[in-house]
């Protein structure tokens, strides 16, 4: 097999399992347990991938997506890991160690993602006008190609390049120009703001706004989670409907 | 329906009930797999959430103006764990049928969406992502180790059996909840009472959204004598989640002043850029970035 139509192989497939994260079904054909042996696999080294598919794996067994937050990429990583493990004949565990850096490189690639598929949310409000829905689902499988191409180009341009130009992608990214991926990672920070203020816009009322300030309030001072707020807010709703009962009935008095 | 359970709504339809079936139950949860295709950081999983109810909008409304209402009230800001949608949908689409039926609860929808997402998020990332997925993946690794290819494929199908069966029976769910909740629309006049209900614990659940689920920090720190003082401390000891807080209402006044989003992302993006390379080539780290 020639070097490029390896890169293609491995790209490939990698791409449909990075796929699975956000673009359908989150059937965890994306973790590192999974992805290393079917890497392994594609390449005819089936033991060396589940060795080192399952060596990340315990790696990133309790990384796990909070709210808004995204985790290291460990789809992309181990791919890269196990291709280049099996295919440069590095060590597994030079391969393994090699992940974690490559990980929180594409990490910074699936930030990146997150933040010009906001462009999307205006096509669909253009879509909305028109009230073009099939247009919609076009639009939603755009976004779902593009996590297919996150796990394709990093794994077919490391198989392509080798080892060297890995290590050295991974260096530009985090130490000779970071200021750049801050700048995403400063605006994917602030971004939610703007989707949380279009929410309060159409939901509140001047009545209502004391409701806001408690929810953040508990949140904020004592630390109080979303399903302690959200059992305190149900509680709020049925003393505020009723109150909305006997404001009926003293009118009708 | 009978003239006395329309008492609020102002018009009566004269056309036959549209009715929802577990065909459209269906379509909609072969859609829900690709609820977060187009995630991003300022509407997250909007997009989604849309896709998904799309075959039941464009059954329920043949009118396009009817159409568009219900498409860009499913366009607001929504996210929360990949499964936990589902339930969240079933209901959405018994609010949707009964709306497209005369039942007026439009403006119940959102604030039931919000209201449900924060904490099923909270549920589903805890119990699924926190607690199933390292059971089963620490069980497979382990046997992987050992060179056994069943560690992975265990792994696969115990998950799916859980990721597939839940979804669908949670779908339906939330579908029947949502139906038997307004079946008591007969007795008395609920729907303002769900709308506003609903709106109480949507602002709640924002409140928290706004303190934990926006990250500005700034890392400046002052020196004074011998002592530094941070900055992010400082307000901390003040007003916790102030910085979040204040932008999020700075832009609650740009949007009511008719300044499009578009613009400000736009915006957002240039101080963004602004203030990572400053801190860059300062070496202040005005806003920090991770």
């Amino acid at each position: 097999m020639s070097t490029l139509f390896t890169a293609l192989l491995v790209g490939l497939v990698a791409g449909i399992l990075e796929w699975d994260i956000y673009g359908w079904g989150h059937t965890q054909i994306s973790r590192p347990l999974v992805v290393g042996p079917i890497i392994g696999l594609v390449l005819g080294d089936l033991q060396m991938g589940l060795l080192i598919g399952a060596s990340i794996e315990f790696i990133y067994l309790g990384v796990i997506p909070v709210g808004a937050a995204i985790p290291p990429d460990a789809t992309t990583a181990t791919s890269i890991a196990t291709a280049l493990g099996i295919l440069s004949g590095i060590d597994t565990e030079v391969a393994v160690t090699l992940a974690i850096p490559v990980a929180t490189a594409a990490q910074l690639l699936q930030i990146f993602i997150w933040t010009i598929n906001a462009g999307l949310m205006h096509k669909a409000d253009r879509l909305v006008e028109q009230g073009n829905i099939k247009g919609i689902t076009k639009l939603q499988l755009t976004g779902s190609f593009m996590f297919f191409l996150q796990g394709f180009i990093p794994v077919f341009l490391a198989v392509l390049l080798g080892v060297d130009a890995v290590n050295g992608l991974v260096e530009i990214l985090t130490v000779q120009a970071p200021m750049v991926m801050d700048g995403f990672k400063i605006a994917g920070g602030i971004l939610p703001a703007l989707g949380f203020a279009m929410l309060f816009v159409m939901m509140s009322n001047k009545k209502l706004i004391p409701y806001f300030i408690i929810g953040f309030t508990f949140a904020a001072f004592f630390g109080g989670t979303l399903i302690a707020v959200a059992a305190l807010g149900l509680g709020a709703a049925l003393l505020h409907v009723n109150g909305m009962n006997n404001a009926a009935k003293k009118s009708k008095a | 329906m009978s003239e006395e359970i329309l008492n609020n709504s102002e018009v009566e339809s004269n056309e036959p009930e549209i009715k929802i079936t577990q065909k459209d139950l269906n379509k909609v949860y072969r859609r829900s797999f690709f609820d977060m295709a187009s995630i991003n950081y300022e509407r997250f999983q909007a997009l989604g959430f849309l896709n998904a109810m799309a075959p039941v909008l464009e059954k329920l409304y043949p009118d396009k103006e009817d159409l568009k209402a219900a498409m860009k009230r499913h366009m607001e800001m929504y996210n929360s764990h990949p499964w936990m949608i589902n339930p969240i949908l079933g209901t959405a689409v018994a609010l949707e049928e009964k709306n497209a039926n005369g039942g007026g609860t439009a403006n119940a929808i959102n604030g039931i969406k919000v209201g449900l997402m924060g904490p099923f998020a909270g549920i589903g990332d805890s119990l699924f992502w926190g607690t199933l997925r390292p059971i089963l993946g620490g069980i497979g690794a382990a046997m992987a180790l050992n060179g056994n290819v069943l560690g992975p494929i265990l792994f696969l199908a115990l998950w799916n059996i859980i990721n597939f069966g839940f979804r669908k029976w949670s779908l339906d769910y939330g579908y029947r909840i949502g139906m038997s909740m307004l079946k008591d629309m007969k007795k008395t006049n609920i729907i303002q009472k769900v709308t506003e209900g609903a709106s109480v614990l949507g602002l709640m659940v924002l409140g928290v959204l706004v303190a934990q689920w926006i990250n500005i920090k700034t890392g400046i720190e002052f020196v004074n004598g011998d002592s530094v003082i941070n900055l992010q401390e400082m307000l901390d000891s003040m007003v916790p989640s102030l910085l979040p807080l204040l932008v999020t209402f700075g832009i609650v006044s740009l949007l009511r002043n008719k300044v499009k989003p578009n613009t400000l992302i736009l915006v957002i993006f240039v101080i963004a850029f602004i203030l990572a390379f400053a801190s860059y080539f300062t070496g202040i780290p005005f806003i920090v970035a991770e």
